[in-house]
């Protein structure tokens, strides 16, 4: 992947690599590290009575992975499933999970002065998992708490009680 | 040279749990009045393989609790003491003295040295007790060993050990061997090599010395060679009683020949390389007989592998049916004329798979044994602390679970068969004024039934009592009313925090148990039914699936989805005429089969799919057994049967309501896999 989304190197304070992702016009960042890999957007197995961004479960080399859709929880409209639809594959919490988002550009270095607090937009919004707003050549970037927001009760990606046990790891 | 054996330690723990099961097991099945003599020399044999270890491997502590067992042992076996029922009560304490010791040793775990103090002073008491008047003096021949103890102290031996020139390679070492001959009495130690051959012919890891050893002790031949149990075979043993003239002259001869007697660890760095030293060794003269050793040695029949390989192993074995079934599947568009070896070759691979798998899935196969045989000794001390007489009958104890079942099923038959003993089965007085033996039976049973292992704990006690636990109930809170049927008051001790124990007892009556039993066995997909009689007693069902990996089921479709629905879960299918089926309020209607009426569950209702068919005569009805109750279950169509691979859904996401996990098909896709009673559970929740 390209590196040219990375500034100056900064002085002070740890770096960090983010993958940048696409939901609807938006540019959205989470860290790399939490990555497992990329593939595209194949079908998925519904499961009953789940909410409506639980796309279903997948087969993943002989894993059964859960899907969701991340426009779909950010209530984005025009959704589309077609050969750009994009799923990462994360792995946090002990999991692996699937998000599908519009797309995968960049791999970017931000460093923390580069990181600004994300603006109170108070409860019942998604505010909660975003950490902060990050600048790359003046585009903004949305930070995503991914753990924050996969271990979180409305995802409902976990038992209650062990979702509870695995943030307070 | 210096060899770590903590790396064995392992094993060794392994071994002496099981030697210590071993013991327990023919303690409590020994008849004091009239022992087995095989059944004493097995538990001999079990102590004396632990001290061994123990010495091996450096516990001191356990040797000497195990030595003082084994010497009682030995003396009952020899018939100089009689067995009481006292001694084996004793022997038990001390069994688990050695369990406590070895625990220390594994885990660290605290060690109770005032018991191994008490028991080893109430052994050695018994011991010294009966000395004088059950041993008569009487001196054996040296040549039959075994059986004797030499009661008159001073009797000389002269041992050679003649190793094979593996010893080293086989990671024995001598030193401590020495340091126990040398405790036992006067003892003098010659080593004497071989002429070694010149560099670089060589090879420093061969033994090329042997032994030469003279012992005065009061020990007998017997346990002279005992000593050397785990490093000699019989033939590498010389063991012979020398005339007390001779006695003199030998040993006067042998530290005249050669270099002083040494401190054991130090023998074969000091002594001369003498090939005199042979003399006066002879393998025909006075051979003692050890045929124990041998049997120890007989081909080992199993063998011991961890459980993480085993469970690789199924999971590639899952892996591999996945495969051979896309394969099949691939090919049912291959013109089977055309491609007649292909198939023919597909089908064996076919057979070969499943068979495989068969074996595979047997290698974690137990025998509910395994845990039932514990009980025995639960059961026969609880009975004793609360006065209470209770017999234990074991049945179908041969039936096969899954490892990793029998373990969790542990705890949960644990809780049931104390609060049997504790709460079912009534005193002896009371019994008898109730017209009832005096003692009480508790019977664990293991069944397979279908496709799943029944287990179940049933004793002849006083059965539960309804208006105590609704009582208890009323005032934890728990909504009860009089109409409730008696299943469903029974379902009252499954709550959390019930117990209508009159006191708090170190045994039960704390308010937990019943609720972690239902707790524990749901959560290895098995199910709790409890049935009691007041007066009569209780009866305790555990139904557990067979295995946790792999199951029979019959892919049906509804819509566009496609769904497992377990093979033992399904009575039959059929197609329903318009005249069976009657709407008995809106949304719910009721299929007529053979004089049943059956509630009809619309899957696609239930799952919100939208294309399913909506005539049930279009569709296909399958009867399935939700725990007893029979139900219609509507779908599209019937696809086959397939032998699936159980994927858990809770892995990576959580448990989806009315299902049993989920699978792989043959296209990498993925099903979902019906649980009949989740399902039934769930369409009575909507």
């Amino acid at each position: 992947m390209r590196m040219d989304g990375q500034t100056n190197a900064n002085s002070g304070g740890e770096a960090q690599e983010y993958l940048t992702f696409t939901l609807g016009r938006e540019e959205y960042a989470m860290d790399i590290l939490k990555v497992q890999e990329i593939r595209g957007y194949d079908s998925v197995t519904r499961i009953a009575n789940s909410p409506g961004f639980m796309k279903g479960v997948i087969n993943l080399r002989g894993v059964i992975v859960p899907i969701i859709d991340l426009r779909i929880k950010f209530n984005l409209e025009q959704l589309l499933y077609n050969e750009f639809t994009v799923v990462i594959i994360i792995n946090i919490l002990g999991r692996v999970i699937g998000m599908v988002v519009d797309g995968v550009s960049d791999v970017v270095t931000l460093s923390p002065e580069q990181i600004k607090a994300a603006p109170d937009f108070g409860a019942g919004t998604n505010a909660e998992y975003i950490t902060g707003i990050g600048t790359v050549n003046k585009q903004m970037l949305i930070l995503v708490d991914i753990n924050r927001l996969i271990g979180s009760d409305d995802l409902q990606l976990m038992e209650p009680t062990d979702s509870q046990l695995d943030l307070a790891a | 040279m210096d060899i770590d054996v903590s790396r064995f330690n392992q094993l060794f723990f392994d071994e002496c749990t099981e030697h210590l099961a071993e013991m327990e097991r023919i303690f409590l099945g020994i008849n004091p009045s009239d022992p087995d003599r095989e059944e004493l020399n097995a538990l001999f044999r079990a102590a004396h393989s632990i001290k061994g270890g123990a010495g091996i491997f450096g516990f001191p502590d356990m040797v000497s609790v195990t030595h003082t067992i084994e010497t009682l042992l030995d003396r009952v076996r020899h018939d100089e003491i009689a067995l009481t029922s006292e001694m084996l009560n004793l022997f038990l304490q001390a069994g688990d003295v050695i369990t406590m010791q070895l625990a220390g040793h594994r885990d660290g775990t605290m060690v109770d040295e005032q018991a191994i103090q008490s028991v080893c002073g109430e052994l050695g008491a018994i011991s010294a007790n009966s000395l004088p008047a059950l041993q008569p003096p009487r001196v054996d021949p040296v040549g039959r060993t075994g059986d004797s103890r030499e009661a008159a102290a001073g009797s000389t031996y002269r041992i050679v050990f003649t190793p094979p020139p593996n010893l080293y390679t086989r990671m024995v070492r001598m030193e401590p061997i020495f340091a126990d001959l040398a405790t036992m009495g006067d003892f003098t130690l010659t080593a004497r090599f071989a002429p070694h051959p010149e560099f670089p012919v060589y090879d420093p890891t061969r033994c090329l010395a042997h032994w030469e050893m003279i012992l005065t002790t009061s020990c007998s031949a017997a346990e002279v060679v005992e000593i050397f149990m785990f490093v000699a075979d019989e033939e590498e043993i010389s063991i012979e009683q020398l005339p007390p003239v001779a006695m003199t002259a030998g040993r006067s001869s042998a530290l005249a020949v050669d270099s002083p007697p040494v401190s054991h660890g130090k023998e074969a760095a000091t002594t001369g390389a003498t090939s005199g030293g042979l003399r006066g060794y002879d393998h025909a003269t006075t051979h003692s007989t050890y045929g124990r050793r041998r049997e120890e040695h007989v081909e080992t029949t199993s063998i011991r592998v961890g459980v993480a390989k085993v469970d690789q192993l199924i999971n590639q074995m899952g892996e591999l049916v996945i495969t051979q079934s896309m394969l099949a599947q691939s090919a049912k568009q291959l013109d089977p004329v055309q491609f007649e070896n292909f198939h023919r070759s597909l089908s064996l691979l076919e057979r070969t798979t499943r068979d495989l798998q068969e074996s595979v899935m047997s290698i974690r196969m137990v025998p509910i044994s395994f845990i039932f045989n514990r009980f025995q000794r639960l059961v026969h001390d609880l009975a004793d602390s609360l006065g209470k007489r209770v017999e234990l009958k074991l049945e179908g104890e041969t039936t096969e679970l899954d490892k990793g079942l029998i373990e969790q099923l542990a705890d949960p038959l644990t809780h049931l068969v104390r609060n049997s003993l504790d709460h079912g089965i009534e005193s002896p007085e009371l019994r008898v004024t109730a017209g009832k033996p005096a003692v009480g039976v508790i019977t664990l049973r293991a069944s397979q039934q279908g496709g799943r292992i029944v287990v179940e704990v049933t004793d002849d006690g006083a059965g539960l009592n309804r208006e105590r636990i609704l009582d208890k109930a009323a005032q934890n809170g728990v909504p009860t009313s009089d109409s409730m049927s008696d299943e469903e008051v029974w379902q009252l001790i499954f709550t959390s925090g019930f117990s209508t124990a009159d006191q708090v007892t170190n045994l039960s009556g704390r308010g937990v148990g019943m609720d972690v039993v239902q707790r524990n066995v749901t959560a290895m997909g098995g199910r709790v039914i409890l049935t009691s009689t007041q007066g009569r007693g209780s009866r305790v069902f555990i139904s557990l699936p067979l295995t946790l990996a792999i199951l029979d089921g019959l892919l049906v479709r509804v819509g566009s989805e496609t769904f497992i629905v377990p093979l033992n879960s399904i009575i039959e299918s059929l197609q329903p005429r318009t005249a069976a089926l009657n709407e008995v309020a809106p949304g719910q209607s009721t299929v007529h089969v053979r004089g049943n009426y059956l509630p009809l569950i619309r899957l696609g209702e239930l799952f919100a799919i939208p294309e399913a068919v909506q005539r049930p005569e279009d569709a296909i009805v399958m009867l399935i057994d939700a725990d007893g109750e029979q139900l219609a279950l509507l779908v599209d169509e019937l696809l086959g049967q397939h032998q699936v691979v159980i994927k858990s859904l809770e892995t990576n996401y959580r448990k989806v309501a009315g299902t049993a996990g989920a699978t792989i098909l043959g296209d990498g896709q993925v099903a979902l896999i019906l649980d009949a009673v989740e399902l039934v559970r769930l369409w009575r929740s909507q």
